[in-house]
C-alpha cells in the first residue's frame, strides 16, 4: 500500500516517518526537499503482513496538476498538523481539497495532530479536530513523534483500514456499482496483500503496549 | 559565519552541516574562506556595495522553521532569517531550497553579498529563475527536460524508473532546487557550487547526467522504489563519499557539445508546450469547475467564514486588500501580482479590515461565480462529492447521489498504477 504524508511544513511529517520506519527521532531534522521514501511492514490481527510504502513530501509544495505525482497510486494519506500551531490546522482543509482534486477518490485519510507532547503549547483542541474529522468523514488521532506515542497506532490503523476496505471490496465485488456499497476501486488488482514476505522492508514489529 | 568565534561550537549539530564529513573545521576554515573569496567574482554577479536589507520584509512561518532546520546557533539563524526575508519579499515567493542555498553561502560570505547572489540565482536567466516557488513550474519543466535527456542517453532506464513512480520532478529536487546540499558531502559540494556559480543551470544538467553515469548501473538493477530513491539521493546505505565525488567529477569532465544550452532551451519549450501547459490548463479548468459545482450546491460549503488566506499563495494571512481587483493578498505576493500586471500601484489598495473586505468579496463571489471562480478556487472547499462528480463524469450520478467523498470512479491513471503496484508485489 502506498501512503502519503502531507500537511504544512514543519509539522513533523519526516519525524513521524522516521519514528515509524526506523524508530528514530531528531529535534534537529532538516527540511524535506522533494520527497523521501521508506517502507515497513506490519501484521494484522488475522496474520496478514501489510507492506506499506510511505512517501514523505515537502510541506511547502502545494502540488497542483504538474506535480500531483505524489498522490498517484496512494491508497492512504496521513494529513498532519501541529497541535501547537493553529495555522497548520487551518490549512488542513486545503490539503484535504488538494487530496480530493488529485488523489484517487477512495483514498483513506487520517487527520493526525502531531507534537502531542507539547501539552503546554497546545492551541488546537482535540475536540475541534475530532469534530472536523467527523464532518469530513476521515479518522483522527493525536501523535507525538518525539515520545513515540500513537505513531505506531496511526500507521497501523490507517493500514488496517485500507486492508479492511480492500477485503470488503473483494467480498462485495458482486455488488460493485450498486451505488450504496461504494466500492473503493474498479480494478481488483490494486489489492495487494503481501503474505509473510519481508524483502526490503523492516521486520514487522509488534504493536507497542501502552 | 565561519569567522565567528563560536561558529563550530554553535553549529556542530547543524542540519545544514550533516554532510560536512570533516571538511569544515576550525583548522580548515581559513583555507575554505580563501577558496570562496573568489566566488563572487567568478559568478559575474554584480554586487551593490550600498546594498541595504529591507527591514520591512515579513518573516513568514515557513522561513522561521526553515532557519531552525538549517542552523542551531542564534548568530547564524539571525543572519539567515534576514537574508531569506529580504529575498522572499523581493521575489514575492519562497521555496525551501532557498534556505539551504543561502545558509551554505552564509558560512563563507557576508549576508549582504549572499542576499544579492541568491536574488541573482532567481532573477538571471543563466541561473535558476522560477525554481524557488511554492508551485515551481520552471523547475518542473527542467526536471522533465533532464528526464528526456536521460531517456535519450540511457535507454529504457528512465521509463523503468517512471513506472515505479520514480519521477524526475521528484528526484531532481535535491539536485536542482536544493543545489546538492542534502546529497553531496562538503568536499564535493564545494566543487559543485564553484561550477554552478559559473555555469548556472547548465551545470545542474551536467550533474544530473553524471549522476546517471555513476548510479545508472545499480539503478537498472534496483527492483524497488525505495532502492531507486536511495541511489538517486546518494543515501549512506548505498553510497559513500567516493561515489559522491565521482558524480561531481563526472560533471566537471563532461564534454558537452557547443549547443548544450540551446538543446536545453529547445527541450524546455517542447516540454512546456506538450506536457506542462496542458496539465496546468486542465488544473485551472478543473478548479473552476469545482468552484462552480460548489457554488451550485447553494454556496453553503463548510470553509471557515472567518478565515481568509492570501489569494495568490493561499498560505499566508493577507496583509492588504485591493478594492479594484477584489483580492486579499499577503505582503510577499503583492509585488508578484503587480509584476504580472494583475494588479497595479494606482489601484485602491488598503491594509485595514482586510479579512472583513475579503469575506464580503467572497460572499459576492458566490453570486457571480464565472468572474472569480479561478481566483477563488483555492478558498472554496467542496463539502460533497459534487466536485469529484463533475470531473469523473463516468460515475457522476452514483457519487453525487451518495454525497460522500469516495465516489465509485476509478481513473485510467489509477489502473496503470494498480498494474505497477501489482508488479511491485511480485
Amino acid at each position: 500500500y502506498t501512503v502519503v504524508l502531507i500537511g504544512d511544513s514543519a509539522v513533523g511529517k519526516s519525524n513521524l516517518l522516521s519514528r515509524f520506519t526506523r524508530d528514530e527521532f531528531s529535534l534537529e531534522s532538516k527540511s524535506t526537499i522533494g520527497v523521501e521514501f521508506a517502507t515497513r511492514s506490519i501484521s494484522t490481527d488475522d496474520g496478514k503482513v501489510l507492506k506499506a510504502q510511505i512517501w514523505d513530501t515537502a510541506g511547502q509544495e502545494r502540488y497542483r496538476a504538474i506535480t500531483s505525482a505524489y498522490y498517484r497510486g496512494a491508497v492512504g494519506a496521513l494529513l498532519v498538523y501541529d497541535i501547537s500551531k493553529y495555522e497548520t490546522f487551518s490549512n488542513v482543509e486545503r490539503w484535504l481539497k488538494e487530496l480530493r482534486d488529485h488523489a484517487e477518490n477512495h483514498i483513506e485519510v487520517m487527520l493526525v495532530g502531531n507534537k502531542s507532547d507539547l501539552r503546554h503549547l497546545r492551541v488546537v483542541m482535540t475536540e475541534d479536530a475530532e469534530a472536523f474529522a467527523q464532518e469530513n468523514g476521515i479518522s483522527f488521532i493525536e501523535t507525538s513523534a518525539l515520545d513515540a506515542s500513537n505513531v505506531e497506532e496511526a500507521f497501523s490503523s490507517i493500514l488496517t483500514k485500507i486492508y479492511e476496505k480492500v477485503s470488503r471490496k473483494s467480498m462485495n465485488s458482486d455488488a460493485a456499482g450498486s451505488g450504496k456499497t461504494k466500492p473503493m476501486a474498479n480494478n481488483a488488482s490494486k489489492v495487494i496483500v503481501v503474505d509473510n514476505e519481508n524483502d526490503d522492508a523492516a521486520p514487522a514489529k509488534k504493536k507497542k503496549c501502552c | 559565519m565561519l569567522r565567528h568565534p563560536t561558529f563550530f561550537e554553535d553549529e556542530a549539530e547543524a542540519p545544514i552541516l550533516l554532510l560536512n564529513h570533516g571538511y569544515l573545521t576550525p583548522e580548515s576554515a581559513p583555507a575554505a574562506l580563501a577558496r570562496t573569496s573568489t566566488w563572487v567574482a567568478s559568478s559575474g554577479v554584480t554586487i551593490d556595495p550600498n546594498f541595504a536589507f529591507d527591514d520591512e520584509a515579513p518573516v513568514t512561518r515557513i522561513i522561521e522553521r526553515d532557519v531552525e532546520r538549517a542552523f542551531c546557533g542564534e548568530v547564524c539563524q539571525a543572519a539567515l532569517t534576514k537574508v531569506l526575508a529580504h529575498v522572499g519579499h523581493k521575489v514575492g515567493d519562497y521555496g525551501q531550497g532557498m534556505s539551504y542555498a543561502a545558509g551554505f553561502l552564509l558560512m563563507f560570505l557576508e549576508p549582504e553579498v549572499v542576499a544579492q547572489l541568491v536574488l541573482a540565482f532567481d532573477q538571471e536567466e543563466r541561473y535558476i529563475p522560477g525554481y524557488w516557488r511554492a508551485e515551481a513550474v520552471k523547475f518542473n519543466v527542467d526536471a522533465r527536460v533532464l528526464g528526456a535527456m536521460v531517456g535519450q542517453f540511457f535507454g529504457p532506464l528512465m521509463g523503468n524508473l517512471m513506472e515505479k513512480g520514480v519521477l524526475p520532478q521528484n528526484f531532481t529536487q535535491k539536485w536542482f532546487v536544493g543545489l546538492g546540499i542534502q546529497v553531496l558531502h562538503y568536499e564535493a559540494l564545494m566543487t559543485f557550487w564553484e561550477n554552478f556559480l559559473v555555469q548556472g543551470y547548465e551545470w545542474l544538467f551536467k550533474f544530473g547526467l553524471s549522476m546517471f553515469m555513476v548510479v545508472g548501473e545499480p539503478l537498472s538493477q534496483a527492483s524497488t522504489t525505495a532502492q531507486m530513491y536511495e541511489l538517486l539521493r546518494l543515501d549512506n546505505a548505498v553510497a559513500n563519499d567516493d561515489i559522491r565525488a565521482a558524480a561531481v567529477q563526472g560533471a566537471v569532465e563532461m564534454e558537452v557539445e557547443g549547443e548544450f544550452s540551446s538543446t536545453i532551451v529547445n527541450l524546455r519549450h517542447h516540454i512546456y508546450t506538450t506536457e506542462v501547459k496542458p496539465a496546468l490548463d486542465a488544473a485551472a479548468a478543473y478548479a473552476a469547475e469545482a468552484a462552480a459545482a460548489d457554488a451550485a450546491d447553494g454556496g453553503d460549503s463548510d470553509y471557515d467564514e472567518d478565515f481568509v488566506d492570501c489569494a495568490v499563495c493561499e498560505n499566508n494571512m493577507p496583509d492588504v486588500y485591493c478594492k479594484t481587483c477584489k483580492l486579499a493578498v499577503c505582503g510577499m505576493c503583492m509585488p508578484k501580482l503587480v509584476a504580472k500586471a494583475a494588479c497595479s500601484p494606482d489601484h485602491d489598495v488598503v491594509s485595514e479590515n482586510v479579512v472583513e473586505l475579503a469575506i464580503a468579496a467572497k460572499a459576492a463571489a458566490s453570486a457571480d461565480v464565472d468572474d472569480v471562480a479561478d481566483q477563488m478556487a483555492g478558498l472554496a472547499l467542496d463539502d460533497s462529492s459534487a466536485a469529484d462528480a463533475s470531473a469523473e463524469a463516468a460515475s457522476a450520478e452514483a457519487a453525487a447521489d451518495d454525497g460522500a467523498a469516495d465516489g465509485a470512479a476509478d481513473t485510467a491513471d489509477g489502473a496503470a498504477v494498480a498494474a505497477t503496484d501489482a508488479a511491485v508485489a511480485e
